[in-house]
């Protein structure tokens, strides 16, 4: 355990010691390529584009919280909500002329409101840490959802609120081109706020905060002002979020401050890998990309989430970007012992997911729990194109033995590797 | 009048019931120090687990049998899930029934739909046991009680008198110590996981024919036991129980108000000012009794973190 | 505030201290008085009560009764940053530091608080001229140069004691408290780090709780006694040696122990 710590500590000194040239390279490089982008997809997964970016800013703005100050919210569907909901009424007052912002700059308000209620719930949510703080959070998050749909004024009761992105400077943002690079702009703004709040002596404060908060107090800091900022500017940004999906769908309801919208950053940043930064925004974009292709296909794409979830909270705590990157790191020494492992985990890794998945869609269909999907009256399924018989013994008798050989296969191949992670471990430990 | 006692009655029950599926939740985070997100799945795997087995081995076995069947897989996600955890932190445990809970849900989607089954009350209970005024009241929800007390006395009566209930009062307040002392702790969690949880099933089981069972009543109950924890303070079984009640009552009662806040205000004088602002003001407290909750929670734990018995801070 | 001029000298004091927890009272009545610019150690036997007197010097519990004074002061029930603003900066026994920072970045948080830039969001830390260079002198003077850009979770222990020391220095406080800083260390370590505290402390008042009397009398200028939560004795080393009570609650038992 200790060998591979240490080793973890070790690659992230040598990361931020890389050549800057290959980052900055990089860097300019999908910059360039998402703005772009309306030239080379359709406006269909524009849709998605704009979508998986709120959603890797949103699971960003959480991660500050616990990546910096180690505090856990349950309840960020409140700021997120009341983000969005401030740039619809933004959005209604400039199309009645009450207010003229240029219509780009309006997702600003969900950022002002986010930051605003952020000071006050922080401030009170702060007082306590750990499963305190968690429940503050979750208490806020739930009251607001139990008031917002008594609201009408505000929320818009039941049915919600709904208002026009106006012309601007020659720009009508009636096509989800023009709508997709001002949320482009606003999700890399945000980034290089998160960013840049790490590098500051407050971003450090943070850091430490979340270390060990009473040699902090000890050394003349009041850290519950610096939590309650810290948890403003998360607010602040989660804020943002919701007031871009608000700007891009030009409507918010009550139903933003539900408790799914609240699991969803949770789930993405810790699938994601809380600890990288850019896990949180790999596990939105990617889980959010992957929700909307799935929820396409499978009636059970939460199913499958939920169980990942656990399985990388069991197995990879860090995260998948955080086990990636780790297992890259380590066996870029000696990958010629470790590629036979790997090569059997991953395939056996697929060989779970495709007889899994296929096990499940399958009885699904036979239980005929779901009003959407069943069997067709002979008794056949369509998968992918691919017509059979639900009950066929053969191929329920294939699918069991993959995922038998694959369990196995997994289990084996992870075994093997830590051994020899192990003695690679041992080995640098004697050379010291 | 009589709808006044009928809710108080009403809401006593309720609040037993409550306290029937929060004593599991404040014993393990007592020891643990962990909040159990998936215990409302424990719940709503109990209901559904008597709706199956109700038709098949009868009614009141079916009750036995679900809760022994959810003690089991509380026990299971003790075993081996909660404590493989254990060394990345409490976050990490409490992420991962956070996790569990939504599988729980999905996997009750996948067996049973979206929408509530027909788990019902059985013929030898479905009769009203007395009538307040023109009020009957209906056998069932005094059986929902009589469980819920039963189950309390026999909580009481183990802790305080047995030597497991000695240990398990002792490591509520120091596990370390208690392992030091040569108790072994990890068998006795693993007992208080799956006892805990099997309550809360039972819980379900009983109180899932009467009640929808559906699966929403995972998070809507897993939220309302919170803040009963939350409320009676963190590993309190008192606190737990006093919380259950009010909690129960409170929340009950207020579904029987019309008044409104702008209603109030009008006492002194403020009631046109509170129906001008509208919204929040302007709603029938009946329609806020879902607030409630959450607002008492959250003022306990501004005000008084601990929680009504709480020790620790 | 209640300054007198027969206090100045006095940079930290006790005046009838009491504590308990619960029905326990721990400290039963102590007074001390730690001069400007001297080194002071608090010794005793296990369980009289050395760690609770600490805490209370630091202000990190509140007496049950009587008055903790800091320059004249009465701080007791103050806020642990108030007390450290006020010039006041203690360690930790068990090792408290920043793991996920580097030892550099550790002491520039100390540093951040000396310059007031705790709520800079508008400039990198790295740009922080004086907070840097602040660090970096810090760093000298605890001697850790060579491992500036290791994370601090990952130092040898001695190095973390050092860091732990640095950090107490970092807000550059008049009255330092250390708490056990040799504790787990080997016979080599230990003198290191006497050594180290010595000069970094030079100029400044010290109050140490040691177990290690070899430290003590190496170290300190004056010494108390507390035994039972009483202080038995408060004099020089020499004389404190000399004490027969002392000698017979605490150096005894140390002797037989041997």
């Amino acid at each position: 355990m200790t060998a591979t710590d240490l080793n973890i500590e070790d690659s992230n000194r040598t990361s931020a010691r890389k050549a800057p040239g290959l980052g900055l390279l990089l860097i300019t490089g999908v910059t360039v390529l998402l703005f772009t982008l309306p030239l080379l997809i359709p406006p269909v997964f524009l849709n998605y584009a704009i979508k998986m970016m709120v959603a890797g800013l949103f699971a960003l703005a959480f991660n500050l919280l616990w990546s910096h100050a180690r505090l856990l919210s349950f309840g960020h569907a409140a700021y997120y909500a009341i983000g969005a909901f401030a740039v619809i009424h933004a959005l209604s007052l400039s199309e009645r002329g009450v207010l003229s912002i240029p219509t780009p700059l309006i997702p600003m308000m969900g950022l002002i409101a986010g930051a605003l209620i952020g000071l006050v719930v922080g401030y009170l949510a702060t007082v306590r840490g750990g499963t305190y703080f968690a429940m503050i959070t979750l208490a806020v998050g739930e009251l607001l959802l139990s008031i917002a749909p008594k609201w009408e004024a505000v929320f818009g009761g039941e049915s919600g609120l709904s208002s026009m992105r106006m012309p601007w400077a020659g720009l009508t943002f009636g096509m989800v081109g023009e709508v997709y690079i001002v949320v482009l702009i606003w999700c890399l703004f945000g980034l290089v706020l998160l960013r840049w709040f790490s590098a500051t002596p407050l971003g450090q404060i943070a850091l430490a905060i979340g270390d060990n908060e009473k040699r902090l107090r000890f050394l003349g800091y009041r850290t519950h002002a610096v939590k309650t900022v810290i948890f403003s500017l998360s607010a602040a940004v989660s804020g943002l979020a919701g007031g871009l999906i608000a700007f891009a769908m030009e409507s918010a309801s009550f139903e933003l401050f539900a408790g799914a919208n609240s699991a969803m950053p949770v789930m993405h940043t810790f699938l994601g890998g809380a600890d990288v930064f850019l896990g949180p925004i790999a596990g939105g974009m990617g889980l959010t990309l992957f929700s909307e292709l799935a929820s396409n296909a499978s009636r059970l794409w939460l199913l499958y989430m939920g169980v990942i979830f656990v399985i990388v909270m069991m197995f990879a705590p860090e995260g998948l970007a955080g086990f990636i990157s780790r297992h890259v790191k380590l066996s870029l020494t000696c990958w010629r012992l470790l590629i036979a492992d790997y090569a059997v985990f991953l395939s056996g890794c697929a060989g779970l997911v495709l007889s899994g998945v296929w096990m499940a869609e399958v009885s699904y269909r036979l239980m005929g729990t779901s009003p959407i999907v069943g069997l067709t009256p002979d008794g056949t399924i369509t998968l992918f194109e691919w017509t059979f018989s639900a009950t066929s013994k053969p191929l329920w008798f294939a699918a069991v033995a993959v995922f038998v050989l694959s369990l196995f296969g997994v289990l084996a191949a992870a075994k093997r590797a830590r051994t020899t992670w192990l003695t690679i471990g041992q080995k640098k430990d004697g050379l010291r | 009048m009589e709808m006044l006692s009928i809710s108080l009655l009403n809401g006593t029950i309720y609040g037993l019931l409550l306290f029937m599926i929060a004593a599991g939740l404040t014993l393990i985070f007592g020891m643990m120090g962990v909040l159990n997100f998936a215990h409302g799945a424990f719940y709503m795997l109990g209901a559904y687990a008597g709706y199956v087995l109700s038709a098949r081995v009868g009614f009141f076995p079916g009750l036995l049998v679900a809760g022994l069947i959810v003690a089991a897989i509380g026990a299971m996600v003790e075993r081996y899930m909660l404590r493989s955890v254990h060394a990345h932190g409490h976050a990490h445990e409490l992420l991962l029934t956070f996790g569990l809970l939504f599988v729980f849900d999905e996997i009750v989607k996948f067996f049973f739909g979206y929408y509530p089954v027909s788990y019902r009350v059985p013929e030898t209970l479905s009769f009203s046991v007395f009538r307040i005024g023109s009020l009957e009241y209906p056998a069932y929800r005094l059986f929902v009680g009589l469980v819920s007390i039963g189950f309390f006395g026999a909580l009481v009566l183990i802790l305080r008198f047995t030597r497991i209930g000695l240990v398990v009062r002792a490591a509520v307040h120091k596990p370390m110590m208690v392992e030091a002392l040569g108790h072994n702790v990890p068998l006795v969690m693993l007992l208080v996981f799956a006892v805990g949880a099997g309550m809360a099933g039972l819980a379900g089981a009983v109180a899932g024919a009467f009640y929808p069972t559906s699966p929403a009543m995972a998070s809507e109950i897993g939220t309302i036991v919170f803040v009963v924890v939350v409320v009676g303070g963190l590993g309190s079984l008192g606190g737990a129980f006093i919380a259950s009640l009010m909690i129960g009552i409170l929340t009950t009662l207020m579904v029987g108000v019309d008044t409104t806040l702008a209603d109030t205000l009008s006492f002194v004088g403020f009631g046109s000012w509170g129906k001008d602002i509208g919204g929040i003001f302007a709603v029938p407290l009946s329609a806020s009794a879902g607030t409630l909750p959450f607002a008492l929670m959250l003022m306990v734990l501004l005000l008084r973190p601990a929680g009504l018995m709480g020790e620790r801070t | 505030m209640i300054k007198s001029n027969s206090c100045d000298e006095i940079a930290l004091a006790a005046r009838n201290v009491r504590k308990s927890f619960g029905s326990t009272e721990i400290i039963r009545g102590v007074n001390i008085d730690i001069r400007q610019g001297e080194r002071h150690a608090l010794i005793g036997p296990n369980g009289a009560g050395k760690s609770t007197m600490f805490n209370l010097l630091s202000a990190a519990f509140a007496p049950t009764s009587g008055e903790i004074l800091l320059n004249g002061t009465v701080i007791n029930g103050l806020e642990p940053a108030e007390v450290n603003r006020r010039g006041l900066a203690r360690s930790f026994q068990i090792t408290s530091i920043f793991p996920r920072l580097t030892t550099f970045e550790n002491l520039r948080i100390g540093a951040f608080a000396r310059y007031g830039v705790r709520f800079n969001i508008l400039s990198t830390a790295n740009r922080l001229r004086k907070a840097n260079e602040e660090a970096d002198r810090l760093l000298r003077l605890v001697r850790l140069e060579r491992v500036a850009s290791e994370l601090a979770g990952n130092l040898a222990y001695s190095d973390q004691r050092a860091l732990e020391l640095g950090l107490t220095l970092a807000t550059d406080p008049r009255v330092i408290l250390l708490d056990e800083p040799t504790a787990g260390m080997s016979r080599e370590e230990a003198e290191y780090a006497t050594s180290l505290i010595r000069t970094v402390t030079e100029g400044r008042t010290l109050l140490i709780v040691e177990h290690d009397l070899d430290v003590v009398f190496s170290l300190a200028d004056r010494m108390s006694v507390l035994v039972h939560g009483q202080i038995i004795a408060s004099d020089t080393p020499a004389e404190v040696k000399r004490n027969a009570e002392v000698q017979e609650a605490y150096l005894g038992q140390e002797a037989a122990a041997c």
